[in-house]
């Protein structure tokens, strides 16, 4: 047989398989655009993007159940003009042989927010070079008092948008802000880079949530960055302090509310709600103390070793000194931030104290001169909540803030 | 000579008795003359982030009538003050034109109407609407320079200016610090994070922080003000902290109480010779149970009050009371 002979046999029974095996439509195929010459498909589990004639879609429309080539083409069709498309298509992963195992999506640690933080640089899922990633984290169901506060983080994002980031043109440093109310340059030179939303399939249990969570975190902070979780509830912050107290010994002060007793009792367990928080991360090999700061249950904690409550009242009178007797003397710390302690315009607090703003500004001040600071949250954001864009500047307000009581150097209490 | 602004440019639809303080409408037959003069300017067009201050003339209305005679949110008007204000003053009513003109062309036409206020004797006071109406009010009082301007305002308001008939509230005491007649501004409650260090823009300008005007005392601001030169009052409500005035378009936390800011604009309107006054950037659409709108009425009840304490004492801020 001569060679030519040989590759027309060859060829002649790649097609014959081409045209005999059942083929079907691949269950994550996306359709992006149709005109009336081309189409864009996408490919969920994969991420593929392919741009075909309109023609070879309409033919990949009828492969919906598994057919052979020869079925949806017609006895009268030029098959062997359809087989090469058609083998691209496969090895690509948009038609399959009937049966044939498909891979499922891609897992998704974060998604793009359509607006970032301040303005700032995206972050890809890499370690970050900036000195801050923020990442947003929609997820409310570890605290009843949150509902709402999963739409937290794109609501901060967009109200950032009156607080916006920039960078020096001569040096190509970051311009930071000015506290008004200190008198004060802030984070002069502090680079600052939103990772996304880390995503979230509600319904799913929080513990996937959660993973993703730490992933994304232990990627983007390799490189030292400070991570800023936005919430969603507090709950969110657990990932946080697994990750920090594995790498160094750490503290927890919480300003928020802590209303349940008894979930702050309760048994360790897979869910992490917000208000069993103080035994799950003392239950951390790192975590030796965990404060309290603003209004708790009465007796709330009172069992765990580690654990101390400073009320509103003290915290406000005396500011980062009334967590003093608390923690160590320039212990690292994790600092979370609950809205749900600030008054606001319509807090219906029935008597108990909540914070203003300008005690919370004096006291994250005082915090971050006496503490390094290794990881930070700010949660309890809620844009149903009445009065959300007065919330939502003074959120920020205090975000940065915190941010300057992390990141500037010897930065002197207000 | 006594002349009132043209009947066509004004709301003829402002509810009856949704006047400032339930003062006659000016247009009433029984209005007379009075020595002060409710103008309302239905405008957020110079509000780049949010709109709704449009209507806020409407809601500071309301909000007055709703005021007790004394010790609202802490505010403490005596009754004697609570008499005059029921007959100090008259209400013209909104501006009919906002929406039917370009923003400059509107603000040139509330100067001519303020002008007129001020050409009969009265004291002008404006509703607003967003912060950048106040340069039309400011510059309408072009002949009675030098003037001192009070400016309560989370925040400095000195935005760059482009040029040309643009006009925003974000920079609007940028272009009142250009007018000539304008000798000195005292610019209170400024607070918060913002880009920049903006206490110095202007040699004109002296700024207190927020903090800084609830430790004042109500003399200190007056020694700010020479005795003999008249005073341009301006009140941005977002000089209150957001917690008791929510309703506004760029809310900064840490402000003033209510309470404080109306003693020390009280003070300005009893000592010194007060030529106009306006209310601003009151947003019932971000409002909470009125607290806004009920602030800014609070505050401007113990500006009223202040003119007509001054007025009792002999000074010519007010003229004879109107008859009904």
């Amino acid at each position: 047989m001569s060679a030519q002979a040989d590759t027309a046999k060859t060829a002649d029974e790649g097609i014959a398989s081409d045209v005999a095996v059942p083929l079907v439509m691949s269950r994550w195929l996306q359709v992006e655009q149709v005109d009336a010459t081309v189409a864009t498909l996408y490919l969920q589990s994969t991420g593929k993007r392919l741009r075909v004639p309109r023609p070879l879609y309409d033919l990949l429309r009828r492969f919906q159940a598994p057919a052979t080539l020869r079925e949806v083409a017609g006895a009268d069709a030029d098959i062997a003009r359809m087989v090469g498309a058609i083998r691209t298509l496969r090895a690509k992963g948009f038609l399959l042989a009937e049966g044939e195992a498909e891979a499922p999506p891609t897992r998704r640690l974060l998604t793009d927010p359509p607006i970032r933080l301040f303005d700032c640089p995206a972050q890809t899922l890499v370690p970050a070079l900036a000195n801050v990633v923020a990442i947003g984290v929609p997820c409310d169901t570890g605290d009843r008092a949150s509902a709402g506060a999963r739409a937290g983080p794109a609501a901060l994002r967009e109200a950032s948008m009156q607080t916006l980031y920039g960078i020096d043109r001569a040096t190509g440093q970051s311009q930071g802000w000015f506290d008004v109310d200190r008198g004060r340059a802030i984070l002069r030179g502090v680079s600052v880079c939103d990772g996304g939303d880390v995503f979230v399939d509600h319904g799913e249990r929080q513990a996937a949530v959660f993973d993703r969570l730490s992933e994304a975190l232990e990627i983007l902070t390799a490189a030292g960055a400070l991570p800023v979780l936005l919430g969603g509830d507090a709950s969110i912050c657990w990932p946080a302090l697994r990750l920090l107290q594995s790498r160094a010994p750490l503290a927890v002060v919480r300003i928020g509310v802590l209303g349940r007793r008894d979930a702050v009792e309760t048994a360790p367990s897979a869910f992490v709600g917000a208000h069993a928080l103080p035994r799950s991360a003392l239950g951390l090999p790192g975590v030796s103390r965990y404060v309290h700061v603003g209004p708790c249950a009465a007796g709330a904690g009172a069992s765990l070793a580690g654990f101390a409550h400073v009320p509103v009242e003290a915290a406000a009178r005396d500011g980062a000194a009334a967590l003093a007797p608390h923690l160590l003397p320039g212990q690292r710390i994790y600092l979370g931030v609950d809205m749900a302690a600030l008054a606001t315009p319509a807090s219906d607090a029935d008597g108990v104290a909540l914070f203003d703003y300008a005690r919370l500004h004096a006291l994250v001040c005082g915090i971050g001169a006496a503490h390094p600071i290794a990881g930070l949250d700010l949660v309890g954001l809620n844009p149903s909540a009445p009065c959300w864009r007065t919330t939502a500047m003074t959120a920020l307000h205090l975000l940065l803030t915190a941010l300057s009581a992390a990141k500037d150097p010897h930065a002197p209490q207000a | 000579m006594h002349r009132r602004p043209d009947a066509h440019m004004l709301e003829r639809d402002t509810p009856p008795g949704a006047t400032l303080f339930g003062w006659p409408a000016a247009a009433a037959p029984h209005a007379g003359a009075a020595g002060i003069e409710v103008l309302g300017v239905p405008s957020d067009a110079g509000n780049g982030i949010a709109s709704g201050a449009r209507f806020g003339p409407a809601a500071i209305r309301r909000a007055s009538l709703g005021l007790p005679a004394r010790d609202v949110e802490g505010i403490g008007i005596d009754g004697g003050a609570i008499d005059r204000i029921e007959h100090a003053g008259i209400d013209h009513g909104d501006v009919d034109f906002i929406h039917d003109c370009d923003w400059a062309d509107a603000l040139l036409r509330i100067q001519a109407l303020v002008e007129g206020i001020a050409a009969r004797g009265a004291v002008p006071v404006v509703l607003g609407g967003d912060h950048a109406i106040s340069y039309a009010a400011v510059a309408a009082l072009h002949g009675a320079g030098p003037l001192s301007v009070v400016w309560f305002d989370a925040h400095t308001d000195f935005c760059a200016w482009p040029g040309g008939d643009w006009h925003s509230h974000k920079q609007v005491l940028r272009r009142i610090a250009g007018l000539p007649h304008v000798e000195r501004i005292v610019q209170i409650g400024h607070r918060g994070i913002t880009y920049d260090d903006e206490s110095a823009r202007s040699s004109k300008m002296r700024v207190s922080t927020a903090a800084e005007a609830n430790a004042m005392r109500a003399d200190a601001l007056l020694d700010r003000l020479p005795s003999r030169q008249p005073v341009y009052i301006s009140v941005d409500i977002d000089a209150v902290d957001p917690r008791w005035a929510p309703g506004t378009g760029h809310p900064v936390p840490g402000g003033l109480d209510v309470a404080t800011l109306g003693a020390l604009a009280r003070a300005i309107a009893a000592g010194r010779d007060v030529l106009g006054v306006d209310a601003m950037e009151v947003n019932p659409l971000l409002d909470h149970r009125d607290m806004t709108s009920t602030a800014a009425a609070s505050i401007l009840a113990q500006i009223v009050s202040g003119l007509s304490e001054r007025a009792n004492a002999g000074r010519p801020a007010l003229p004879p009371l109107p008859t009904a």
